[in-house]
C-alpha cells in the first residue's frame, strides 16, 4: 500500500472524528493489512500480534476526537505512534517470552524454508534503525519516501539504512 | 549480490489476517469502540468531549479561538501551550461537580503519563536530529545549534516532563485520599507505575535519578550520561521553572519556560582554549551537497570536533557522538550528503588523551558498522555445538550477532568443516573458538 494512492485516506478520517462507525470501518479495511505487517515482524506470535493490532484500533478510535488531520503523513505518523507505544509495553510486560522460535515463523509467513528462517533471524538481530526499515519496507509495503515521512527523516537516510542492512544481511548469510 | 538478499526478502510474505479474522476482530473493535462511545447527558459530554466545551467557554471568557484550545490539549511540557494545556485541565475540575472531579483528576494524570511516553518515544528517535525542537534559542555567546546542545535540550525535555507527571500524580493521589476515594488513589499508583515503566525506555546511556523532597515540595534530578560521565542537575519547583547547570565542560545551560509558556535556551560556552576551535563557527546547514572535500574528526575526552570542508566554506560541529558510523550518520542528516562520500574523506584522530582512553576509543570504533568495516564485523568469539536429537546444534557467536544452525553429523571435523565453510573463515580458527559436547 502507498500512502500517496490513499486519496481517500482524508475523508474516512475526518468522519471518523466526527464519531462515524461506518467510516472507520472502511479505514479500518483500508489499513489493517498494512499495519499487522509491521506488527508480526515485531512480535512473532500471531495472536498477540492480533491482540496489539485489535487495541491499536480501540486506542486510535479513542484517540480520534483529539486528533485534526493535517496530512496523511501526519496521520499515519500518528497511528505508528500507537503501534509503538502499544510494542514499547508488550516487551516491557513480555521480557521472558518475546524470544525467537521457529514455529512461530512457520505461523507468521507463508512457504518458510531455511533460507527464510535464516534471513528472519537475521534482521532480527539488525540495530533497531536498520531493522525498523527492513520491516517497513517489505511487510509493510512503505516506498522510501513514505518511510521518511513516518520515521521523521530524509529519504536519503532511509536508503542508506536500507543499503547497509541488506549488505549486513549479505555478509552475513554468505555460502 | 544485495539485490540478491532484496529479492529473498521480498519474497517472505506475511500470512495476512484471513477474511474470517479480519471480520472478527472488526466486531470486538466495534464492541469496545461502543463502550467507550459517550452516554447521554452533559456531564458525560464534558468528560468525554471536554475540548469542545471549555473552547466554548473560552471563546465566552477572553475571545480566544477554538483552534487554539485544541491545539493546547495536545501540548506536551516544553511546548509553546503546555500552560494552557494546564489552564484548561484546572477549569474543567473546577466546573464539574463534586463527584466528577475524581474521576477528571485521574484521567489528567493518565494524559501526564502518556504525554511523558510520546516525549520518551520522540526522544528514542532522536538519534535523526530534528530541528523542529519546540524550543527557540537566544543568543549569549552561542546559539544552541549544535547537535550536542540539542540532545541536551532533549533530556532536559524528558525531565521536565517525568517531573511534570510524577508531581502531578503524586499531588493528584494525595488530593484523592484526603477525600476518602481509595480507589482512585491506587489507579494513580497504577500511572506511577507506569511513569517508571516508561522511564527504563530512556536511551542506555542515561541514567536518571528523581528524589522527592518532601520538606520543601521540591523534586531533585540528577541525569547522568554514563558514556560521558557528564551531569545535569536539576531542582523543579512547581509551575515556575528556571533551571541552570554545568556540564564537565564548564559549559553552562540555562533553561527558563517564560509565563507564556515559552522556553527559552541560553548556553553560555566556556571560552575554548584548544587553538583547533579558534574559528570554530556554527553555520547554518542545509546549503552543501556537493563538494565535501574534507571531513576531519578530533575525538578529546567526552567530546567530538568534526571539521567538514566544502569548496570554499568550512563547518564546525561539537557533538558527543564518538564511533564512526554515528558521525557518519550524522553528518549525512546534516548537510545532505551520501554516506559514501562522507565515509571516503573522514578522518578520526584522537587528542589530548591518554593511551588508556585511546584504547577506549578504539573499541568503540570497533563496535561500529560502516560499509567498510562490515567484515570485520565478522571476528568470530565463540562456537557452541552440542548434541540435540538426531545432530548437533551450532551456535556461531560473532561481536554482536549469534547465529544458530543444525547439521545432522555428529563429529566435531563436520562442525568446523561447516562453520568455515559457512563464512569463510580458517580452520584452526573455528577449532579454537569451538566448545563441542556430545
Amino acid at each position: 500500500m502507498n500512502l500517496q494512492l490513499d486519496n481517500n485516506i482524508e475523508k474516512l478520517v475526518q468522519s471518523c472524528i466526527q464519531g462515524d462507525v461506518e467510516s472507520y470501518h472502511k479505514l479500518y479495511n483500508a489499513l489493517h493489512r498494512q499495519l499487522f505487517g509491521f506488527i508480526v515482524s515485531r512480535t512473532n506470535n500471531r495472536e498477540d500480534a492480533k491482540d496489539i493490532l485489535q487495541d491499536v484500533f480501540i486506542d486510535l478510535w479513542r484517540a480520534l476526537p483529539k486528533f485534526s488531520y493535517k496530512s496523511d503523513k501526519q496521520f499515519y505518523s500518528f497511528v505508528y505512534t500507537i503501534i509503538k507505544r502499544k510494542l514499547a509495553r508488550y516487551y516491557n510486560s513480555n521480557i521472558d517470552t518475546v524470544e525467537f522460535d521457529d514455529d512461530y515463523i512457520s505461523e507468521n509467513y507463508e512457504s518458510v524454508n531455511n533460507d527464510t528462517i535464516l534471513l528472519l533471524r537475521l534482521v532480527r538481530k539488525l540495530k533497531p534503525k536498520y531493522r525498523e526499515v527492513l520491516e517497513l519496507r517489505y511487510w509493510s509495503d512503505l516506498t522510501f519516501a513514505d518511510i521518511a515521512k513516518l520515521l521523521n527523516t530524509k529519504e536519503t537516510t532511509v536508503k542508506v539504512r536500507h543499503h547497509r542492512a541488506l549488505k549486513m544481511l549479505h555478509v552475513l548469510t554468505k555460502e | 549480490m544485495e539485490n540478491n538478499i532484496d529479492k529473498k526478502i521480498q519474497a517472505i510474505s506475511i500470512k495476512h489476517l484471513s477474511d474470517d479474522e479480519s471480520n472478527q476482530m472488526w466486531e470486538r473493535i466495534n464492541a469496545e469502540m461502543g463502550r467507550s462511545a459517550p452516554t447521554v447527558g452533559f456531564l458525560s459530554i464534558l468528560i468525554h468531549k471536554p475540548m469542545i466545551q471549555i473552547a466554548l467557554i473560552f471563546m465566552l471568557l477572553f475571545g480566544g479561538s477554538v483552534a487554539t484550545v485544541a491545539a493546547a490539549n495536545n501540548a506536551k511540557p516544553g511546548d509553546l501551550l503546555f500552560p494552557l494545556d494546564r489552564a484548561i485541565e484546572n477549569v474543567q475540575i473546577k466546573i464539574v461537580p463534586e463527584d466528577k472531579k475524581d474521576e477528571l483528576k485521574v484521567k489528567f494524570a493518565l494524559e501526564r503519563a502518556e504525554e511523558m511516553e510520546d516525549v520518551i518515544l520522540e526522544s528514542l528517535d532522536s538519534t535523526e536530529l530534528t530541528s523542529e525542537q519546540p524550543v527557540t534559542s537566544t543568543t549569549t555567546d552561542d546559539i544552541a545549534t549544535t547537535t550536542d546542545d540539542i540532545l541536551k535540550v532533549d533530556r532536559v525535555k524528558i525531565e521536565k516532563v517525568y517531573a511534570t507527571a510524577f508531581d502531578y500524580a503524586e499531588q493528584v493521589k494525595q488530593e484523592l485520599l484526603d477525600n476518602g476515594n481509595e480507589q482512585a488513589a491506587k489507579s494513580i499508583d497504577d500511572i506511577i507505575n507506569r511513569l517508571n515503566l516508561s522511564l527504563n525506555e530512556l536511551p542506555d546511556n542515561l541514567k536518571l535519578e528523581i528524589e522527592k523532597d518532601s520538606d520543601d515540595n521540591k523534586l531533585k534530578i540528577e541525569v547522568k550520561n554514563k558514556d560521558s560521565e557528564e551531569k545535569l542537575k536539576f531542582e523543579v519547583d512547581g509551575e515556575k521553572s528556571e533551571y541552570e547547570n554545568k556540564n564537565a565542560d564548564g559549559n553552562k545551560v540555562k533553561i527558563k519556560v517564560e509565563d507564556d509558556g515559552r522556553v527559552k535556551v541560553e548556553y553560555n560556552k566556556k571560552d575554548v582554549d584548544d587553538s583547533d576551535q579558534d574559528n570554530a563557527t556554527d553555520k547554518k546547514d542545509n546549503s552543501h551537497n556537493t563538494g565535501l572535500s574534507e571531513a576531519n574528526v578530533k575525538i578529546y575526552q567526552g567530546k567530538t570536533v568534526i571539521e567538514v570542508e566544502f569548496n570554499d566554506s568550512k563547518s564546525v560541529i561539537t557533538t558527543n557522538l564518538s564511533n564512526r558510523s554515528d558521525i557518519i550518520d550524522l553528518l549525512v542528516e546534516k548537510f545532505d550528503v551520501s554516506a559514501e562520500d562522507v565515509d571516503s574523506v573522514l578522518k578520526i584522530e584522537y587528542k589530548n588523551i591518554s593511551d588508556d582512553k585511546q584504547e577506549q576509543d578504539d573499541d568503540l570504533l570497533d563496535d561500529s558498522i560502516t560499509d567498510n568495516n562490515i567484515e570485520d564485523m565478522l571476528v568470530l568469539k565463540k562456537v557452541e555445538a552440542e548434541s540435540d536429537g538426531d545432530g548437533m546444534k551450532i551456535k556461531v557467536k560473532f561481536e554482536d550477532i549469534e547465529v544458530e544452525f543444525f547439521i545432522e553429523d555428529k563429529t566435531r571435523e563436520a562442525v568446523i568443516d561447516f562453520v568455515a565453510d559457512k563464512y569463510g573463515l580458517d580452520k584452526d580458527d573455528v577449532d579454537d573458538k569451538l566448545q563441542f559436547e556430545l
